[in-house]
């Protein structure tokens, strides 16, 4: 199980994020823009970026608990998320969309900190178990 | 194990003999935290030279380009930089935690995980120090070496 979260879980995210940018570069450089998905990848890609800008100013700060590390990364991305998705187009606006996409956005926030806990967490643990280790001694 | 004490007067320091008749891992560590009570550093506190044992010693922080010494309750300047402490304790239980912090791993009471992929540890006296994504490996490897003396 944890390998599944430390290695292939990223490795599956890292082939998966080159391989759609590659294919969307390619496709720029042939002029093959018909269908829109070079420029969707591109603003995806653009979004990623302002989104990693985000988490490392959040990052400096140091929060008591690790919720609230969650909460202030979520609702400062939140406008940005949702000003990309009206400005790439990503879905037409309307009240319904706007709150299916919100709890989307919380969804995949929830799972992706959860993630980042968990291995954090088995790190802990790892050494929480040499110290005990080590005192019982 | 039995322990003998014998006072002797007119002798220089302290004499320790120990008899065995295997090298155990409660031995190793009994071993290793005498010969580190012989580490002492020098600190300044109220332009005062005070010497600290290494096992008093909680972390060394650094603040306002100066090196602090934190002991349970106290706090000494240290006139020597951080590098230079850390390489000269490099075979204690001193190990690296952050840019700015050495930790003595014996204050190490446990870890939680802590945002931006940083564990929290927490200290024997009650204080709380980050331990930064890029020190984690080295903080378990001295655990794991310090289980295996």
């Amino acid at each position: 199980m944890y390998k599944l979260f430390k290695t292939y879980i990223p490795a599956l995210s890292m082939s998966f994020t080159f391989i759609v940018l590659y294919a969307a570069i390619m496709k720029i450089a042939n002029g093959e823009l018909e269908n829109g998905f070079p420029y969707f990848i591109i603003k995806v890609i653009g979004y990623l970026v302002a989104a990693i800008i985000v988490d490392y100013v959040v990052g400096k700060i140091n929060f008591k608990k690790y919720i609230y590390h969650f909460a202030i990364e979520t609702s400062a991305l939140y406008p940005i998320t949702i000003a990309a998705a009206i400005w790439g187009k990503w879905f037409s606006i309307s009240v319904f969309n706007i709150v299916w996409y919100s709890l989307l956005y919380i969804i995949v926030m929830i799972v992706m900190h959860y993630y980042f806990f968990r291995i954090s967490k088995k790190q802990a643990d790892e050494i929480n178990e040499l110290l005990k280790a080590r005192r019982s001694k | 194990m039995k322990l003998e004490m014998c006072q002797k007067k007119g002798i220089d320091g302290i004499e320790i003999e120990i008899r065995y008749e295997l090298m155990t891992e409660q031995l190793a560590h009994i071993v290793n935290y005498i010969q580190q009570s012989e580490y002492v550093i020098e600190g300044f506190s109220d332009n005062k030279i005070c010497y600290i044992p290494l096992n008093d010693i909680m972390y060394f922080d650094i603040a306002n380009r100066k090196t602090f010494i934190y002991t349970a309750n106290n706090v000494c300047e240290c006139k020597k930089n951080i590098l230079a402490i850390e390489n000269e304790l490099s075979n204690t239980t001193i190990i690296r935690i952050s840019k700015s912090t050495l930790l003595n791993i014996s204050a190490l009471v446990g870890v939680k995980p802590y945002p931006n992929h940083r564990l929290l540890a927490e200290l024997h006296n009650g204080e709380f120090l980050i331990v930064s994504r890029k020190y984690i490996p080295a903080l378990q490897e001295k655990i794991r070496s310090e289980y295996r003396v």
